[in-house]
């Protein structure tokens, strides 16, 4: 019986061993590559929102729900990534619906472009945070590379144990514990570069997106049916990757085919008051502080006006929450 | 039906299983070539038995040559044939158990899963070890699962695991660099002495493995390997480097040639033969190879002082100038970098840029360490399994923990390596 119970003590000392490992080895995305800690923040809000936004990069540089909250009341959370390609909008989508139910849905389009998986790099930065679920493992198998297998992700020991000779101050110091990155999802930047030249427009050969793009766009709109969600769709500002109007055309035909809201805030820059001089970190890509500040406020009194959506500020625990929120938002701004 | 045929019956489910992954023709081929070996071999009982042996000989030495040795020129004519793989593993034992059986070793086995099994083991199907019928039928009858074997095998695993992952995945990346430098010198003897280490620690890391695995399923099967660079010459080194084949070579080529009963310089013919034998089996392009071998066994002299430290490290020396006819495209740039080694040095700049061949500084500690503990290992082998025998269970799992930790965190391994790849499997 003593020795049983020795053999299971060794055996539990190895297994405690290998996950203290393996969580060491794992990049902790505190300091460089923070949009890997995007996916796994969300699980850290208590209370669910009013507004979710979907999609790649364009929505988490430009909409600040701290601003949609201070302008209208507006509770909303983006989960948005690198590259976020429809399949994993769809997933996160699915994964979110399991936590809440929020009046609106809003996705954005720019994605779309996008019918195959890009790189391994860009599925680590949103699947590394993702809880395991059934979610996981779909989304996980449309979007792996051929290089990656399910184990690399199970165990990511496998994946990242050629870090153990690359450790950084970062990996011990977020051992136990992490830090903020996003604010409801939001990531700012204050830095400002100038719209400059873009690379010359690669041709499209076509004139449609994947027709998997449109099977996940499809069941992002079901999925908001069944779930009595407005699915709203949007197109953000941003002047690279080019939005051509044949893209244009066949995402206003099917927003008009499925009665669909869209808005291509691209087309608006006057009305919301954007200056590609000032309001961009990388010379058009993505807006900067000011712009996503600009193109939030704006957004925001059309999902008020249109959404009948509830004022957050209204409720004593909603605002003592976003009270903290709006806090540490102001604090960052101020202390960069 | 008794418990030991369910056995064989699974077994031989998953290997041909396994063998049919690997495409449609080879798995036809090789259970043609079951067939044709295990009806020649019933009907050897019967008269023109020397007509039939010839004759089988014959069609599978043929049918290897034109599979495997011709394959690249027969490939551009006929795309759709590749070699089946594991067909050198497969002919070398059909030609044993047919000449053992003609010679009246061993009877002819009338059980047909028992001998498809003798050559579909999967496990076997990469690197080897290449088995007599005998041996291998009796590792299978004596079979016994047990918790000490189970623990033994996975003891094993990890060391093979240790060899691939940690050492030749390291040295691959180092052999990869210095091979590029076409001046030769310093690198092509460094490419000569890491690719000595890169390859035993790739077959005998492989092999350890497929040992390893037997063993969980408690089943004991040949050694391949036993300290060949401890040995002090070039014919010892032979007795302990894939020694399946090297024993194979013997006794099928080398003793019907005549062996030892013939006088002295027929004797150094026969195993210059049975070396030039070896290289063909090897490829055409090893062909030097395999007379340089045999000219180094033949004459001992050559390679011989009367310091046993010198002549280990002779030894070493001589086998990992010779791996130059594996290691570069074909034998002219071969002897052009066996010849550099004479010519032109390089030495000041070769370790002047060691930090620039693929392996950091922290890499390099990480290689040093784990090869002089794999050697220090394999010095006191004999001690340690002993040791570990007689140890306690629980001292028994620490072991295989610690070390299944340093492969996870050490090996070289994941996306961009390769690490199913054997070197030993394309031969």
């Amino acid at each position: 019986m003593k020795r049983n119970i020795r053999v299971i003590g060794i055996v539990f000392l190895f297994v405690l061993s290998f996950f203290l490992l393996q969580h060491l080895v794992e990049p902790k995305y505190m300091t460089n590559l923070v949009e890997g800690s995007f996916t796994r923040e969300y699980y850290q809000e208590t209370e669910g929102h009013e507004v979710i936004f979907i999609g790649d990069c364009e929505v988490y540089a430009n909409i600040s729900p701290m601003v949609l909250y201070e302008e209208e009341g507006i509770t909303s959370y983006v989960r948005g990534n690198s590259q976020q390609l429809l399949w994993q909008s769809y997933g996160i989508l699915k994964e979110t619906l399991k936590y809440e139910t929020p009046k609106v849905v809003v996705f954005n389009v720019g994605a779309m472009r996008y019918g195959e998986p890009v790189s391994e790099a860009y599925n680590r930065l949103f699947f590394d945070g993702m809880k395991w679920s059934r979610e996981k493992l779909e989304t996980l198998s449309h979007s792996m590379t051929e290089k990656e297998n399910l184990f690399y992700y199970l165990f990511p020991i496998l994946r990242y144990h050629s870090r153990i000779t690359e450790l950084t101050k970062e990996d011990f110091t977020y051992f136990f514990k992490s830090k903020k990155i996003t604010h409801n999802g939001f990531l700012i930047n204050q830095e400002v570069k100038p719209v400059g030249t873009f690379p010359t427009e690669r041709k499209l050969g076509k004139d449609d997106f994947d027709e998997i793009c449109y099977k996940y766009l499809d069941q992002m709109r079901i999925l908001c049916e069944e779930h009595g969600i407005t699915f709203v769709l949007m197109k953000a500002p941003s002047l690279y990757p080019y939005w051509p109007d044949v893209y244009e055309q066949r995402i206003q035909e099917y927003a008009d085919k499925y009665h669909l809201d869209y808005y291509n805030f691209k087309e608006k820059t006057e009305k919301i008051g954007i200056d590609y001089s000032q309001d961009t970190y990388d010379g058009g890509l993505h807006l900067n502080l000011s712009g996503a500040t600009k193109l939030s406020t704006y957004f925001s009194h059309i999902l008020k006006e249109k959404y009948q959506l509830k004022d957050g500020r209204k409720d004593d625990k909603i605002k003592e929450i976003y009270d903290k929120k709006l806090k540490l938002y102001r604090e960052e701004i101020e202390n960069r | 039906m008794a418990r030991s045929k369910i056995v064989e019956w699974i077994f031989l489910f998953i290997s041909l299983f396994v063998y049919l992954r690997f495409g449609l023709f080879g798995f036809c081929f090789l259970s043609f070539s079951v067939l044709i070996s295990y009806f020649a071999s019933l009907w050897m009982n019967r008269k023109n038995k020397k007509w039939l042996f010839i004759g089988t000989i014959f069609l599978f030495v043929s049918s290897f040559l034109f599979l495997k040795i011709s394959f690249s020129s027969v490939s551009s004519f006929f795309p759709s044939v590749v070699a089946p793989l594991g067909i050198s593993y497969f002919t070398l034992q059909i030609l044993s158990y047919l000449a053992d059986v003609y010679s009246g070793k061993i009877k002819p086995e009338k059980n047909l899963i028992r001998y498809a099994l003798y050559l579909f083991y999967f496990p076997c199907l990469f690197l080897g070890p290449i088995h007599r019928y005998s041996q291998f039928q009796k590792a299978f009858d004596e079979r016994h699962f047990s918790w000490s074997s189970f623990l033994h095998g996975w003891m094993r695993i990890l060391l093979g695991l240790f060899k691939k992952l940690i050492v030749a995945g390291r040295m691959s990346i180092w052999i990869s660099a210095w091979t590029l430098h076409a001046e030769g010198g310093a690198y092509a003897l460094f490419s000569m002495i890491g690719y000595s280490l890169l390859l035993y620690c790739d077959f005998s890391g492989g092999i350890d493995l497929v040992l390893g695995f037997s063993n969980m399923l408690g089943l004991t099967l040949q050694e391949n390997f036993d300290r060949p660079f401890f040995q002090t010459s070039v014919s010892d080194f032979w007795n302990h480097w894939h020694i399946s084949l090297s024993r194979w070579l013997r006794d099928y080529i080398y003793i019907p040639l005549g062996g030892n009963r013939v006088g002295k310089i027929r004797q150094k013919i026969n195993v210059i033969l049975t070396f030039l034998v070896s290289g063909i089996w090897h490829g055409t392009h090893y062909l030097l190879w395999g007379l340089f071998h045999g000219i180094l066994v033949s004459f001992p002299s050559l390679s011989k002082t009367p310091w046993t430290w010198v002549n280990r490290l002779l030894t070493f020396l001589l086998v990992s100038i010779s791996w130059a006819f594996f290691l570069y495209p074909d034998s002219l740039s071969a002897l052009q970098m066996i010849g550099s080694l004479f010519t032109t040095f390089q030495y000041p700049s070769f370790f002047r840029q060691i930090l620039t061949y693929g392996l950091d500084s922290i890499q390099i500690g990480i290689c040093f360490v784990a090869t002089v503990g794999l050697f220090w290992y394999e010095s006191k082998r004999t001690w340690i399994h002993q040791k570990l025998k007689k140890s306690s269970l629980e001292f028994q799992i620490v072991v295989i923990g610690s070390l299944s930790l340093i492969v996870l965190l050490f090996g070289v391994y994941g996306i961009g390596f390769h690490v199913e790849e054997f070197i030993y499997s394309r031969f």
